[in-house]
């Protein structure tokens, strides 16, 4: 791992202003189960480290009214054991609980969930590719069999969060601090696409951070879920997953929020399977139709067209759960 | 930069200079000689450098230690109090939860913090709290065990339970289910592994690898590396011997650092030796080096073909190793069939990923001895090697083998840190100790080859096997290796489950630009066995046969000698497939599950032991002479033994060099002792891990060690036994004849047992009149094993193993995830020298051989990189993944073993990924005959199914 320097921030506004006096030399850094790794593995050579675990404050769960705020600084395992976030947001619950391992989950945040960087082996190898500054992805005509199917191209990653489509399909917003100031954003907001920027996954700009998670409650009759697909039943990432919240009313599915991961470069939020619900009760019919409509769009690289069969069967499965 | 922390550590506050980039499992390691701190892959993908933190398990190798002040560390060394195991610790000691013990510190951590928050944990609670710990050996089986008992354990170390006893009431200490020697050693974090010791003045040494799978070195400036302040050598292909070395006597390729072709990523190319790990890291990145690149061949099937480009010049159509063998009239068994099926098979690269990464440490004594202390299978092979490559006598060498944290084929060979911690440490005259990260572990390879197999199988209408055909490519990957005798075994071990009258096996070893393969667990056995038994079960479908039944009809039987000339004595394959059918309720089950529920069988069985060793001739250099002529016989004894009683009586020290790798060889080897020297184990010590001290044994390889070393350890007991048997005549004032040796440490006269005198007593009447008290034995292969054909020799043995698996699997017919549920394992090992240590093999084989079935592959993209290098990306089962495994061992007597034993850890491997594979088939009514089956090939095969279904009903059907 290259030298750097730490530096511990003590507030939020001296993390983005430390960020900021070191533009392109700098990261922030939570617990780093992933930013070491990287470091480690050469992809990352920040000069400086600014330590945001010394910021006071954002490490806690808050019941706002009508809403619930998630500090950044929240572990993980802290959200896979909080009764407040299982009685309201069961998807979110169910997401935390699947990630990594127990010891990941201990330290890993749910900041550094939303922020972590593509899990694609030409990403993480010696492989100087598109979102390295290379030429090119090398997912097209490589190995392809755990890459995107849906919003690929020219690079194509698969976002790896699993808290991200959980949050979105919840609705969630995220507070951003920066050194020009503060926004809040829906959550769905703060991913990009390859085809905005080719190079980050988010629009996090150099010297911001993520500072607050606001979750709203749900309204009555809302249900949430979560399944996550993996090649193992342990510290594995999402070969495809699925967060689905449903609102239903006289039988009825009022609202629809269906949010994949792993299969496009952002959490790949389904309008076209949200459309085959509204209206309709939900049931065998509907939530098969709705994972049809959701794969539609997709267009498979050589090695992953049973991604959009296991993604059907996904997205019907975790609406099943919701009847 | 640097800044003093407190560390609070075990209840102790420690004053560390930590730098902003150092990691906490470093930290303990390095600067707080906290070395029960595990590091596996220091990626967070593992769990062996687990410690908690205020309470909780993290990996310490994802903190940053200047991040750790102000909270509780506890390490494994903080679990034990004053010396007492805690509760966890003993639970793991008795109920076989320990093999390497590479994971168990990490594996207790999570444990203690799981039992804190919830001390009566369901078997599924226990799962999920110990899911970010992978364990390589038991199958996780014995761990589960350990943490769902725990609460037996009491703090003062003493448990609820019956005390243990020999199963067969004619043993005391052969079939004891005694906890391992080394057990407590491995709970506390005492045991020491190469990379734990520490020389004082001692370096850093590490290689710098090929980053592409094939070119020609054109240039390398090391100026620049040598220059950096730290750095102590820097050596290349041009520093290092011309002497070529590999395992194969006739096929040694590789040179310790690349000369002038780089023949796969990873590829040794320079080594440099620094005061520390960071600085000699550093000076590999200032290594300039120019490739000419040359394009690569990276498919077995693609090499041989004409214009591929060639690895070795020696190696025309990059065919390493051809075997061409037909036995019977295999024309003649095809035109008698009734009916034949022909299938074509695909393996897979796998790893054999043992936790402890490879390393070692070399230092050199004022007189010229090289000492190396390295992870090894095989001390015997590495000092020959040594000797062969630095020209050195072997004499002149001390090999010390630590505690080893697996191995299942990856470390039976030498390798390049053995070689290169050597030379750079007779460069710089300071001790070098070098450890492979686990990406550069995937880079040196020896994993298992992918065979392609074809295989044709006639049969008659009862199903008995009339002929068989095997035509095989194993991909070898870019050097020998072991890979020659992997291309025999592929065919020579077909014959051994099932009375094969004709048999043809051409067996072809391909190089290729990819690391070399070599072997893994069952050598070049698995694969063959998967696809044998998979047509063996495809067949018994065709003619409406069960396929238990299929192989009850062909079933090898005792005292049979094979087709191809191998002697099987013991053999108890029928007594596995019966136990196995009645225990797994087979008949209730297969062709009656419903779909995605599936039930499959796999036979298979192994070695004790290769009749002959790996090189030929004398123990002596062998460099300065030819190849010495073959003759079927060994001409030394491949185990060797003394057996070394205490001046007092009251120990006995057991010296052999065979290695402890996790598989419980020094139990082994304790409970023969003691049963043949009347004592109990516990007075018995051994002294197996230093060549200066123990005899030669071979090693840990082809499941010779029970077989091998027991014998020469029983002989050398016996020895001491007659030995002392005239002291005890004169004490007991009985004739010589008279004296009887009793099982309780006592000897007696024959006929009037009342006349005894303790075993202590005699021993110490001997040293007072003769001096050291010492018994030596031996063990040689029974002479003129195997056939008089070429190859003939790979194969031979002195015994088999035999043993049927039967697996219930679930599969989501929608999603293509398969659930490997359950395994009911029965196995003829001969006499079970340790039950629960037959048990740990066969409950880690199940779940390793699952894990291969269903998961595991070393995947490459086109210039020949590895895409998965890390344990987040080249997955194996989990404990989440992991099945339950009923083992069971049938009634067998081996007349060539120590007390009838014979080999259970690789056999058990054989039978496994047939079975899963059967099951799987069974679940989703498709035959997936490429490894491993993995949801997007079930998915994709059902598909294929569905399509074709869809092509040939025609309209109206429904």
């Amino acid at each position: 791992m290259k030298a750097f320097a730490n530096k511990n921030a003590t507030s939020i506004r001296e993390a983005v202003s430390l960020l900021a006096q070191h533009p392109g030399k700098a990261l922030p850094i939570a617990a780093g189960s992933d930013l070491l790794g990287e470091m480690k593995d050469g992809i990352e050579t920040p000069e400086v480290l600014v330590n945001l675990k010394t910021i006071p404050g954002l490490d806690k769960i808050r019941q706002q009214s009508g809403a619930v705020s998630i500090g950044p600084l929240v572990p993980v395992a802290e959200v896979a054991e909080s009764q407040l976030l299982h009685t309201h947001f069961p998807a979110f619950v169910e997401a935390a609980a699947v990630i990594a391992s127990p010891q990941i989950r201990n330290v890993g945040t749910v900041g550094g969930n939303l922020c972590q960087r593509p899990r694609c082996w030409y990403y993480r190898g010696p492989f100087r590719c598109l979102r390295k500054g290379g030429e090119f992805c090398y997912a097209p005509m490589g190995e392809n069999r755990y890459h995107a199917i849906l919003g690929g191209g020219p690079s194509f990653i698969v976002h790896p969060s699993d808290l991200a489509p959980a949050l979105i399909a919840l609705d969630a917003k995220a507070r951003i601090s920066g050194s020009s100031g503060d926004r809040t954003i829906p959550l769905e907001q703060f991913f990009v696409l390859p085809t905005v920027n080719v190079q980050r996954e988010n629009i996090l700009r150099p010297d911001e951070i993520l500072t607050e998670i606001l979750i709203p409650l749900p309204a009555p009759g809302t249900r949430s879920t979560y399944w996550k697909q993996m090649e193992r039943d342990a510290w594995d990432f999402a070969l495809v997953s699925v967060a689905a919240a449903i609102r239903q009313r006289d039988g009825k599915v009022e609202q629809a929020r269906i949010v994949m991961g792993g299969v496009a470069p952002i959490p790949w939020r389904s309008h076209e399977a949200e459309a085959a619900l509204i209206g309709r009760p939900l049931d065998a019919t509907t939530a098969a139709q709705a994972g049809d409509k959701a794969m539609e769009p997709a267009q498979p690289l050589r090695d992953n067209a049973y991604k959009v069969a296991l993604s059907r069967a996904i997205i019907r499965g975790a609406l099943l759960r919701l009847i | 930069m640097i800044r003093t922390y407190t560390l609070t550590v075990n209840g102790y506050d420690r004053a560390v200079s930590i730098a902003p980039g150092e990691i906490l499992a470093d930290v303990l390691r390095d600067k707080l000689n906290l070395t029960g701190t595990k590091k596996g892959c220091n990626l967070g993908d593992c769990g062996a450098c687990t410690v908690l933190v205020d309470g909780e398990p993290m990996n310490s190798c994802l903190l940053l230690a200047s991040q750790m002040e102000g909270k509780q560390i506890t390490t494994i060394e903080g679990v034990a109090h004053n010396g007492k195991l805690a509760p966890i610790q003993k639970a793991f000691v008795e109920e076989g939860a320990v093999q390497c013990g590479y994971c168990t510190p990490g594996m207790i951590l999570s444990s203690v913090a799981l039992l804190e928050k919830n001390p009566r944990p369901t078997v599924q609670e226990i799962k999920d709290g110990l899911a970010g710990n992978l364990c390589r050996c038991t199958g996780y089986t014995g761990i589960i065990r350990a943490v769902q008992r725990c609460e037996n354990y009491r703090d003062d170390g003493t448990c609820a339970k019956k005390e243990v006893v020999a199963e067969n009431s004619r043993f005391n200490s052969i079939t004891l289910s005694m906890p391992r020697v080394d057990a407590a050693d491995k709970v506390t974090g005492r045991a020491q592994y190469t990379a734990d010791i520490a020389r004082s003045n001692m370096i850093h040494g590490k290689i710098l690898g090929s980053p592409i799978a094939h070119g020609r070195i054109k240039r390398i400036d090391v100026s620049k590396a040598k220059a950096l302040p730290g750095v102590l050598a820097v050596i290349t292909g041009a520093d290092v011997p011309d002497t070529k070395y590999g395992v194969s006597p006739a096929r040694y390729d590789e040179y310790v650092l690349a000369k002038d072709k780089v023949l796969h990523e990873g590829d040794n190319v320079a080594a440099v030796a620094a005061v520390d790990e960071r600085t000699a890291e550093k000076a590999l990145g200032l290594i300039e080096v120019e490739y000419e690149e040359l394009p690569p061949v990276l498919d077995a099937m693609e090499a041989i073909a004409e214009g591929a480009p060639q690895l070795h010049e020696r190696y025309k159509r990059n065919i390493n190793t051809v075997v061409e063998q037909t036995f019977g009239d295999l024309e003649k068994g095809f035109a008698d069939s009734d009916h034949i099926r022909e299938e074509t098979f695909i393996g897979n690269n796998t790893q054999q990923q043992p936790l402890e990464p490879h390393a070692a440490m070399a230092y050199w004594e004022y007189d010229g001895t090289l000492v190396l202390y390295t992870s090894t299978q095989a001390p015997h092979y590495v000092q020959y090697m040594l000797a062969h490559v630095l020209h050195i006598p072997l004499g002149k060498i001390r090999v010390i083998r630590p505690a080893v944290g697996g191995g299942f084929g990856c470390k039976a060979a030498t390798s390049p840190l053995d070689l290169c911690s050597a030379i750079l440490s007779r460069i710089t005259g300071r001790p070098v100790r070098m450890t492979f990260t686990r990406e550069q572990m995937m880079h040196y390879g020896r994993g298992r080859h992918k065979q392609h197999m074809k295989m044709k199988l006639g049969v008659d209408r009862d199903g008995k096997i009339k002929a068989f055909q095997s035509e095989i490519y194993l991909d070898g990957g870019a050097y020998t290796s072991f890979g020659v005798a992997t291309a025999y075994y592929a065919g020579s071990m077909m014959p051994t489950l099932y009375h094969i009258p004709n048999y043809q096996y051409h067996g072809y070893r391909v190089m290729t630009n990819k690391p070399a393969c070599g072997a893994f667990r069952g050598h070049g056995v698995p694969q063959p066995r998967f696809a044998f038994e998979l047509l063996f079960n495809m067949i018994a479908e065709d003619l409406g046969i069960d396929p238990i039944e299929i192989r009850l009809r062909n079933s090898m039987t005792p005292n049979t000698l094979t087709v191809n000339d191998l002697d099987i004595k013991s053999c108890e394959l029928t007594a596995t497939l019966l136990a196995a059918r009645e225990k797994s309720g087979w008949k209730e089950k297969f062709g009656k599950l419903p779909k995605g529920r599936g039930i499959g069988i796999g036979s298979g069985g192994f070695v004790s032991g290769a009749g002959y060793a790996i090189y030929r001739g004398q123990v002596q250099l062998s460099h300065e002479k030819g190849r010495e002529p073959f003759v079927k016989k060994s001409i030394f004894p491949h185990a060797n033994a003394i057996v070394k009683v205490n001046e007092d009586g009251m120990a006995v020290i057991v010296m052999i060099g065979a290695a402890e790798i996790g598989q419980g060889g020094e139990t082994v080897m304790v409970q023969v002792a003691a049963e043949e020297l009347g004592i109990p184990p516990s007075r018995i010590r051994t002294r197996c891990e230093d060549s200066d001290i123990s005899p030669i044994d071979l090693g840990a390889y082809s499941s010779r060690v029970t077989l091998m070393g027991g014998n020469a350890v029983k002989h050398a007991a016996t020895m001491v036994v007659e030995k002392m048997k005239p002291y005890a005549a004169a004490i007991l004032g009985c004739s010589e004849g008279e004296v009887k040796l009793l099982r309780d440490a006592r000897m007696v006269v024959a006929g009037d047992e009342t006349r005894s005198v303790p075993w202590e007593e005699v021993a110490r009447k001997y040293f007072n009149d003769r001096g050291p008290l010492v018994g030596t034995g031996c063990y040689k292969p029974p002479d003129g094993l195997g056939g008089d054909f070429k190859g003939g020799t790979v194969g031979t043995s002195p015994a088999y193993s035999f043993g049927s698996s039967v697996c219930e699997v679930s599969v989501d017919l929608e999603t293509g995830k398969v659930k490997v549920e359950r395994f009911t394992d029965f196995h003829d090992c001969g006499t079970p020298i340790n039950p629960q240590m037959v048990h740990g093999q066969v409950e880690g084989s199940m779940v390793m051989g699952a894990s291969e079935t269903v998961m595991e592959d070393v995947q490459f993209d086109k210039m020949g990189h590895i895409l998965n290098p890390n344990l987040h990306g080249y997955l194996m089962m989990t404990i989440k993944d992991a099945p339950e495994v009923f083992s069971g061992i049938v009634d067998s007597y081996e007349p060539e073993g120590p007390f009838g034993a014979k080999e259970i850890g690789e056999g058990s491997t054989c039978t496994v990924l047939a079975a899963v594979a059967h099951a799987i088939a069974n679940a989703t009514g498709v035959w997936i005959k490429e490894l491993p089956i993995t949801p997007e090939r079930i998915m994709n095969a059902i598909h294929a199914k569905q399509s074709i279904s869809e092509v040939v009903s025609t309209p109206g059907d429904d």
